[in-house]
């Protein structure tokens, strides 16, 4: 099959970026998508170009490094899948594609479709962690978790952090990815000795990153490659709510009685 | 302090609109109620128009209850917009480069409108003040008179005459749409932004978006229709009206 590419080319964070046109005309329906851009790549290395800068790390839908908006939707046609997992039999023959990067302000271009996505590192650095010993190892049912509270804790851990919940949301908000972080561990019992801190500190950290704030437009939960829902944001509202007015700051000291 | 810190960030400013739109959201019901007195007959809704300034009287003062209701409308309405327009600015600021093809795939119409519908209630609530309460726009005129010293508008009678111009009529339900729109997005938004959504409750949710935003707007727009449509009758013609409106003092 043949197809007319429309590439986002930028040469770096500052360069203003433009739409290179590319015609192929050998594309297997079978090829991934990135396959396909690996023979636009190859074209354009024998014809003495340079290629196009993409993600791609393991190539099936798990490690969160592929990207790309592709016609206008993150990870591209599909539904759950990332865009390592589209093949090009989801486009017709002589279709017109148009691919960019991610864009949001947290996430400068790299070059053409690399997006910088260390802004999801810094949000888990400031609380997306439990602190745990490191001496034996514990007795497995030494503190039950109900099956249904597992399997919660599970469907926020999905989250790949590919950052496709920011590309897809008109306010660029990072919201599902953090609350996502704040669930999973928010939920188990691991998780519970920095429950408040982490919903205070990953919060502030998002709005500290530049990323926007939630209309509820549910977008990001349908661009999900793993289909994280939006309630965890709610949940995690829930949680920053109680951390930020309820929780004490200091538990130490005595109250003054005069 | 704390409360700064907590305004601050993203989902604070989101649970303040959240809170102020449920107040908001509250005084609609309260206001639809009173309206629906005018179907009890002409005299009905100024009794209750009256009721409203001596309400708690002896320990507030004439309209006390009142201005307090007004004062904490004005400031959850400032306090809603206010932190809206700063929301919207981090949006704007989240996504300096937009896409050239954006497809939205998820969100309703009535989401993607929240801030055209919200400017037209805004424009509306203030004409719509300066109409009725304070008789400064008189597309029909608004008659006041005097009840123990004090201003009163004739409700009944400034309604009848106000909504038997087909115009007035027309715009007041188009707002009233407006209306009906931002609390279908509104009325789900604000539970899931507290917090409260969850996949056993989401479908309750949403029909429940459905019904207030359904009643609200049938509710409020049976006034002016059927004003407009003389199903409501004229006010008595031995009630006589007096003075042209100058006080600020009215329903």
């Amino acid at each position: 099959m043949r197809v007319i590419l429309h590439v986002w080319r930028q040469d770096g964070p500052e360069a203003s970026g433009g739409f290179e046109r590319h015609e192929l005309s050998a594309v297997e329906p079978d090829m991934s998508f990135l396959e396909m851009l690996d023979t636009l790549n190859e074209q354009l290395i024998s014809n003495g170009h340079d290629p196009v800068t993409f993600d791609s790390d393991c190539r099936e839908g798990i490690c969160g490094a592929c990207s790309c908006v592709i016609n206008g939707r993150p990870h591209g046609p599909g539904h759950k899948s990332t865009t390592c997992q589209i093949r090009m039999r989801a486009f017709c023959d002589g279709d017109e594609i148009w691919i960019e990067p991610f864009r949001s302000g947290a996430f400068p271009v790299v070059k053409d479709l690399m997006v910088d996505r260390t802004a999801f590192d810094r949000i888990i650095e400031a609380g997306g962690y439990i602190s745990t010993h490191s001496g034996p190892k514990p007795e497995p049912n030494a503190s039950l978790v109900p099956h249904s509270i597992a399997e919660e804790a599970m469907d926020a851990a999905e989250c790949i952090g590919c950052g496709a919940c920011v590309a897809a949301c008109p306010n660029a908000a990072a919201m599902l990815f953090t609350a996502a972080k704040v669930s999973h561990l928010g939920l188990l019992p691991q998780g519970q000795p920095e429950r408040w801190k982490r919903a205070r500190s990953m919060v502030e950290k998002m709005d500290e990153e530049g990323f926007g704030a939630c209309t509820n437009f549910a977008e990001c939960q349908d661009a999900c490659p793993k289909g994280v829902s939006i309630r965890f944001i709610g949940r995690m509202n829930r949680d920053y709510m109680k951390a930020a007015l309820c929780e004490p700051e200091t538990r130490q000291g005595p109250l003054k009685a005069h | 302090m704390r409360l700064l810190k907590f305004y601050q960030t993203a989902v604070g400013k989101k649970v303040v609109v959240a809170v102020t739109g449920v107040v908001l959201f509250l005084f609609l019901i309260a206001h639809m109620a009173g309206n629906f007195k005018v179907f009890a007959g002409p005299g009905v809704i100024d009794e209750y128009a009256l009721h409203l300034r001596t309400m708690l009287e002896p320990i507030f003062g004439w309209a006390g209850v009142l201005w307090i209701m007004r004062a904490v409308l004005l400031a959850c309405v400032l306090a809603h917009i206010i932190t809206v327009a700063l929301l919207i600015r981090q949006n704007r600021k989240a996504r300096p480069h937009k896409y050239h093809r954006h497809h939205l795939q998820a969100s309703t119409l009535a989401a993607r409108l929240m801030q055209v519908s919200g400017a037209v209630i805004l424009v509306f609530i203030v004409l719509h003040i300066l109409q009725f309460t304070t008789g400064t726009v008189q597309p029909a005129p608004v008659l006041f008179h005097e009840e123990g010293g004090h201003m009163m508008a004739e409700v009944y009678r400034n309604l009848h005459a106000a909504f038997s111009l087909w115009w007035v009529a027309a715009l007041y339900i188009f707002v009233m749409a407006c209306i009906c729109v931002h609390l279908y997005h509104g009325g789900w938004s604000f539970l899931q932004t507290l917090g409260a959504d969850n996949q056993d409750r989401n479908r309750c949710f949403r029909i429940w978006a459905i019904v207030l935003a359904l009643g609200l707007f049938i509710g409020f727009s049976s006034v002016p229709f059927c004003f407009w449509t003389g199903m409501l009758p004229p006010p008595a013609a031995d009630e006589v009206a007096h003075t042209p409106a100058t006080s600020t003092e009215g329903h």
